[in-house]
């Protein structure tokens, strides 16, 4: 297969599509190629992708990643040629994510980030395919107490045997498995690492805070906050993240992990007031015991992905709680009826 | 299992047919029956060549990759899986190879998931208790200030490098393990070995003591590539497979404990013990290293001694007598197997 494709359109696949990040990110890769998005719907939705259904150039196709996947097999994406185009792009995101079901997942999250990750893998093999992998800020492990921002040559520390194991380890496993395939088979796989991210079609009910936060304040019920006054983040909107995707994607070869996320740290107190301020709302702000996959994470440094892609956070916190609480009130009814599910 | 129903455990062993996995397989075979699982991807027939023979023992060349159903041996009718099951699983398969790392990579990857996962699957189908051997590369290189490594103190490796799919690898292993354990409620132990030498330690490999011993015995300059005051700590196999099978044999709460000799010897001080007991003619030499000197860290055994009354009792001298003897009686054989 030429880099260069020869072809119309790309074929792009992307696990994970039907994610919060994940459907964003289809939305977006539509404008440069056609995409076969693969989902489960473990911790994601399918309203997400609703809309995009129609298109011709996107297809849906309900798959666990943790089973091999031969694009081949499936008509329905015959008239992306694949068996005589390839596929060119893959942007790896599937793994369950859910700070409340988190218990409920754990098995789930150990294979995706094995077994998913060596599909994946394999297919970039077969299809000698670019890909980015979707990894985390976690594999840097806790908020480091004396404050510094992470940078990606950090080695990280974590505990191996935590509760979290399956998804910290995992991921850090999961970037392991990119470099083997690179060293062996010459993969060229690129490792992102997303840190807290926020905006449309977040899991409502799920512990995530921020859609939480907005369905609270527009019912004016109580705000709640899974930890104390002293709970601070930073928050980076999903469109910064895509961007970042698709940039990576895009970027000269070999740099290495990069951090996309967000390095302005915020204690959530103050975006629940803004939350509040914004709706116009009559909510008052509660404290809960913290989840254990909820967690103060560390901050990235974001130096190299401003000096090898050009990327930097765009959308300000204001702007980007405007679009999710519009969205929120948009779907209100909707969002509502499917926490219920 | 606490209640003894049946004469004799059936306990099954992958990567049996390594250094470690087969003097494993001699000691449990005297009172159990042994399952020894092997592909031989690293592990040698020759290991275990003794033990075929012997009616509690059987070998299954399978990799552990694959999914392995035991109830599909003809050959293990007669430890009566069906009634029985399998009481313990010791997991030691994972290529291991200094040589031929590269080669294995890929392997490796899988054997650390994928195998992982199989073995795991085992366990909770057998309700059987499971020994993860693990390894002393998750706490990195030796600090300066800090010569000893205890089970609770943190693993800080880089996982990108072109050892990850190893020392990640093991990683993620113990974290798959604790993630069954915790959702099954199995009864699985994580060993962290240290280095360990003793006969079946495979030649040709880019061994330390093999080497030393091989150039002792042909008369060769022993090479040391780690300036003057290099150092080792030094287990004896047969102290290590004590101490797995009293770590499988400990409560339920027992998780991880680290395996090893936590006696620093002087590199120097070990090849003029070789030279000593093959009574060669060698000498040292001191070599400039080749890329960046590793010096791993010494285990902190007080976990292994209080709670499992175990302590290496092989003198460095007895381990290396045998060592030798062992080498002397096998150089062609072993000449003839390597690759």
């Amino acid at each position: 297969m030429p880099d260069q494709p020869i072809f119309d359109k790309k074929n792009i696949l992307v696990t994970g599509g039907a994610g919060f990040i994940g459907s964003h990110l289809c939305e977006s890769l539509l404008k440069e190629g056609r995409v076969i998005c693969l989902d489960n719907f473990v911790t994601s939705e399918e309203s997400n992708i609703d809309h995009l259904l129609k298109n011709p150039d996107f297809e849906f196709i309900r798959h666990d990643v943790n089973l091999p996947f031969d694009p081949e097999q499936f008509p329905e994406l015959a008239r992306f040629k694949v068996k005589f185009q390839g596929i060119q792009e893959i942007y790896h995101l599937a793994c369950p994510t859910s700070p409340k079901k988190f218990d409920q997942y754990k098995m789930q999250t150990l294979y995706a980030n094995s077994l998913g990750m060596k599909n994946a893998l394999d297919l970039a093999v077969r299809f000698k395919a670019r890909m980015v992998f979707t990894s985390t800020s976690t594999v840097y492990g806790n908020r480091p107490a004396d404050g510094h921002f992470f940078t990606e040559d950090e080695i990280g520390c974590q505990d191996i045997l935590s509760p979290r194991a399956c998804y910290d380890e995992g991921k850090r496993f999961a970037e392991s498995s990119c470099a083997t395939y690179r060293q062996v088979h010459g993969v060229d796989v690129r490792i992102a690492r997303i840190f807290r991210t926020y905006g449309p079609r977040m899991p409502l009910y799920d512990g995530q805070m921020i859609p939480d936060f907005i369905t609270s304040a527009l019912d004016n019920k109580d705000l709640e906050i899974y930890g104390d006054e002293t709970f601070r983040t930073s928050l980076v909107f999903v469109r910064d993240v895509v961007d970042g995707l698709i940039k990576m994607m895009h970027g000269s070869e070999d740099i290495g992990p990069v951090n996309l996320g967000s390095d302005v740290d915020l204690p959530i107190v103050e975006v629940a007031r803004r939350i509040i301020e914004m709706t116009g709302s009559s909510s008052k702000i509660t404290f809960k015991p913290p989840l254990v996959f909820l967690t103060q994470l560390g901050l990235p440094d974001l130096v190299k992905a401003k000096e090898k892609l050009g990327w930097l956070p765009l959308i300000t916190l204001d702007a980007g709680l405007k679009q999710t609480i519009d969205f929120t009130v948009a779907n209100k009814s909707l969002l509502g009826l499917r926490s219920l599910g | 299992m606490s209640t003894k129903l049946f004469d004799r455990k059936n306990i099954l062993v992958t990567g049996g047919a390594g250094f470690i996995g087969s003097h494993l397989c001699d000691a449990l075979v005297k009172t159990a029956n042994v399952i020894c699982v092997d592909n031989f991807s690293t592990g040698s027939e020759s290991n275990i060549d003794h033990l075929l023979q012997n009616p509690a023992f059987e070998f299954i060349n399978h990799d552990i990759v694959q999914p392995l159903d035991l109830l599909a041996f003809r050959e293990l009718e007669r430890f009566q899986l069906r009634l029985q099951g399998i009481q313990e699983i010791y997991h030691l398969a994972c290529p291991i190879s200094r040589r031929y790392f590269e080669e294995f990579k890929i392997a490796t990857v899988l054997a650390n998931s994928v195998g992982m996962k199989n073995v795991l699957d085992m366990a909770v189908a057998n309700q059987a208790s499971l020994l993860y051997a693990s390894s002393s590369v998750l706490y990195g290189a030796r600090k300066p200030e800090q010569a000893f490594v205890a089970e609770t103190d943190p693993c800080t490796i880089d996982h990108l490098t072109p050892h990850g799919a190893y020392d990640e690898g093991k990683r993620f292993s113990e974290a798959i393990l604790a993630t069954y354990a915790d959702v099954y409620k199995l009864d699985a132990k994580i060993a962290r070995i240290f280095r360990t030498y003793g006969p079946r330690m495979k030649v040709d490999d880019g061994n330390l003591l093999p080497d030393m011993v091989n150039a002792a015995l042909d008369g060769r300059d022993i090479e040391i590539n780690a300036g003057e005051d290099g150092r080792i700590g030094l287990c004896y196999v047969s102290d290590i497979v004590d101490g797995l099978i009293k770590h499988m044999n400990s409560p339920i709460d027992v998780t991880v404990i680290n395996l090893g000799s936590d006696d620093d010897v002087l590199l120097s001080s070990l090849a003029d013990k070789i030279i000593r007991l093959t009574s060669a003619v060698s000498r040292v030499r001191f070599e400039p290293s080749v890329g960046p000197l590793f010096e791993a860290p010494l285990p902190n055994i007080d976990k292994a001694r209080q709670v499992l009354h175990w302590l290496p009792l092989v003198r460095l001298d007895d381990g290396l007598k045998r060592m030798i003897e062992y080498a002397r009686s096998h150089r062609q054989q072993i000449g003839f197997g390597s690759r």
